[in-house]
């Protein structure tokens, strides 16, 4: 096998940053990215990119935490770096803060961000309503930039992008040895996932350019995340919506849930409203499968499920697919030369 | 009562409103008339970024690290009132970087949040071994400044655009109280060796992704002469020049290529930005401030001068708690002038 060839389906984050750690460990092969859609359409567009992990109840923690670090070591990296404005990661500082004290106060991620540390009784005066808080610095990946310069490193080494809807993994057989399945929210029909489910979230992005730092209400539902033109309020968490619909309502009321943190938000402008649907599961499914299908073989690597936490982990996930990726290779070529025999 | 203020930057106009609102209503016809040869955006301060930050060391004098101290909670107090953006006021955090060890800051208590910097946080800035992490505020002259003024004229505040020669112009006539809050020129109107100008020169560019303050110290070059990146709401102001004694208020390119090369040093992204502007503005510097009273004898009259000027680089950082000790001043010569029975109560 001279030059297998990878077909990776999903250009959102997970699908660019797999194709980009598989072309870095398998320099050997050809990598083409397939996907129905690609920046600005994708379900990483909409999100804010900020690195603050979502745990996964199935997930054993150290695996998270090494995913995460790996991600905040490179994105870290690009930030120091004279690339950091193209590719769109910036630092920023900001607050979390709960309205009664959680039973976690040292998230696993604590030591992996930087200067994290209990907010001062003088910073929690600026909340009112919350009686705790955590105070940190953290990195945050801008889409449409991030993604778009993922797709500039990808087609420096050779590697195609198609906009093209795969309905079946099958279908990319003979033409491609090995398929890297990152369809996100796709992969419920794709490859049959009754176990990922999407969790609606809207958000609006708004122009602010006063609001230099985060906050989080540590429920996860309310939070201000400034971006290099707009700041991306939130949010909701619906479990098992599809509908990729704005609603008033909502908008109505998240603009109300972040004034509330942030009353200088009433003077924010230009207000855009965006839907995304978190492709959710317990546990991030980053998995070898061989399928069959009469006598027929087909390498899959699936890397999807990463629900809230797509870009807390996509490097990490995307590192463990490539190597993934490398076993398929060895196995083909192993077979081929048993074959030879 | 006529009261003339000399001066339309932040002093001038905050003094001129802290004045009003103290002592308007217990003052029968209070008058209030600010004179200046420089309005917004013409000051000095409206060139200063605006961070809220005192310098490393108070060299003792408390009565400052107090002003500032009544400076930032006044500033903390409004940051959720509907006037913030109108006022430029924002909370912002960031770095100050050092080569080796120095002393906490007599404001370490002040900031919200203040802290020494992590290894890991130090691995961003080579060359530097030693910082802080602290939130602070901007008050950005150019919305600050208007927004004074627009509080000063609903108050009925009257403003005259003139360059005010000498005390005796602006006083007599039924003008009992001059302040002097002249800034940089206070010289022109009496002598004072003290009083230098400390020039500064910045870059202004567009880097919408630098969310952080970074100040770095040179402790031998002084405060101010080593690369600082101060990211504002419309753009990001790159600056690292204090020249003591030069009063050339034009851009030099040396200055520029310093700024620009060593900044980009500290940010390597910033080698990609579009410049958008660049200013000089001349600090003007005293060893300490002065906010003092004098009586003036001009010819058979008898002016009361509140001098409030010298604030160097601290000016945003300092001018409500000079203000309010302006006003305390203020009070203290109305009771001799027997308009007040009795000082004003505990709001001073």
């Amino acid at each position: 096998m001279a030059s297998p060839k990878v077909a990776v389906v999903g250009a959102g984050v997970i699908g660019l940053s797999t194709a980009l750690c598989i072309t870095e460990t398998c320099p050997c092969c050809s990598v083409t990215v397939l996907s129905d859609q690609f920046s600005p359409n994708t379900t990483s567009d909409v999100a804010a990119g900020m690195l603050i992990p979502h745990t996964y109840p199935d997930t054993p923690i150290h695996r998270q935490k090494q995913w995460f670090k790996e991600t905040f070591t490179y994105l870290f990296a690009i930030s120091n770096s004279a690339e950091a404005s193209e590719a769109g990661i910036h630092l920023v500082s900001g607050w979390q803060v709960f309205k009664s004290t959680p039973k976690e106060e040292l998230p696993f991620w604590s030591d992996i961000v930087l200067g994290f540390r209990a907010m001062s009784e003088a910073e929690l005066l600026k909340f009112p309503r919350h009686r705790f808080g955590q105070a940190f610095t953290t990195l945050k990946c801008d889409c449409p930039p991030y993604l778009l310069w993922l797709e500039k490193r990808l087609k420096a080494t050779g590697t195609q992008m198609y906009t093209r809807k795969v309905a079946d993994l099958w279908e990319l057989h003979p033409e491609y040895d090995i398929v890297v399945n990152c369809a996100g929210m796709g992969a419920q029909q794709l490859v049959g996932d009754k176990q990922l489910f999407p969790v609606r979230g809207q958000v609006l992005k708004v122009h602010a350019p006063w609001v230099k730092q985060f906050i989080r209400d540590g429920d996860g539902l309310t939070y201000i995340y400034p971006g290099i033109h707009r700041v991306t309020l939130g949010g909701t968490r619906e479990k098992g919506s599809w509908n990729l619909s704005p609603d008033a309502g909502t908008t109505r009321d998240i603009f109300d849930r972040c004034c509330s943190l942030e009353p200088s938000l009433q003077r924010a402008q230009d207000i855009e409203v965006k839907v995304g649907l978190r492709p959710s599961r317990q546990c991030v499914r980053v998995q070898r499968e061989d399928l069959s299908q009469g006598g027929v073989k087909l390498p899959v690597v699936h890397n999807y499920g990463h629900g809230a936490g797509g870009f807390s982990v996509h490097r990490g996930t995307a590192n463990e697919a490539a190597h993934l990726v490398g076993e398929c290779i060895s196995a083909l070529q192993g077979s081929s030369s048993r074959a030879k025999h | 009562m006529r009261v003339a203020i000399i001066g339309a930057g932040v002093i001038g106009l905050s003094s001129a409103l802290c004045i009003h609102e103290q002592f308007h209503g217990l003052v029968p016809s209070l008058e209030l008339e600010v004179y200046a040869d420089h309005f917004t955006p013409h000051t000095t301060s409206d060139g200063a970024a605006g961070l809220w930050q005192p310098y490393l060391s108070d060299h003792g004098n408390l009565q400052e690290t107090l002003w500032n101290k009544e400076t930032f909670d006044y500033l903390l107090g409004h940051l959720h009132s509907p006037a913030a953006k109108e006022m430029g006021l924002f909370l912002i955090s960031g770095y100050n970087l050092f080569t080796e060890p120095v002393p906490d800051p007599s404001w370490k208590n002040i900031v919200l949040g203040f802290r020494n910097l992590t290894p890991k946080e130090l691995e961003l800035f080579p060359g530097y071994s030693y910082g802080w992490f602290n939130t602070a505020l901007m008050l950005e002259g150019r919305s600050y400044l208007p927004w004074l003024t627009n509080r000063l004229t609903q108050r009925g505040v009257k403003f005259f655009h003139k360059k005010v020669e000498s005390f005796q112009e602006v006083s007599g006539d039924g003008v009992d109280v001059v302040l002097n809050c002249s800034g940089m020129r206070a010289g022109e109107l009496q002598p004072d060796p003290e009083l230098q100008p400390g020039r500064g020169q910045i870059i202004k560019v567009l880097a919408p992704w630098v969310k952080h303050f970074i100040i770095t110290h040179d402790l031998k070059s002084g405060i101010y002469n080593s690369p600082y990146v101060i990211p504002g709401s419309e753009f990001t102001v790159l600056g690292g020049i204090y020249q003591h004694g030069n009063w050339s208020e034009e851009n030099s390119a040396k200055d520029h290529k310093l700024i620009w090369d060593s900044c980009c040093r500290l940010l390597p992204a910033l080698q990609k930005v579009k410049i958008v502007g660049g200013w000089s503005g001349l600090r003007p510097a005293r060893p300490s401030v002065r906010l003092e009273r004098e009586s003036i004898r001009l010819g058979n009259l008898q002016a009361e001068v509140i001098h409030n000027y010298g604030h160097g680089g601290f000016g945003i950082t300092i001018h409500w708690g000079c203000a309010m000790a302006a006003v305390r001043l203020f009070g203290s010569i109305l009771q001799e002038k027997q308009q007040l029975a009795t000082p004003p109560g505990p709001r001073l």
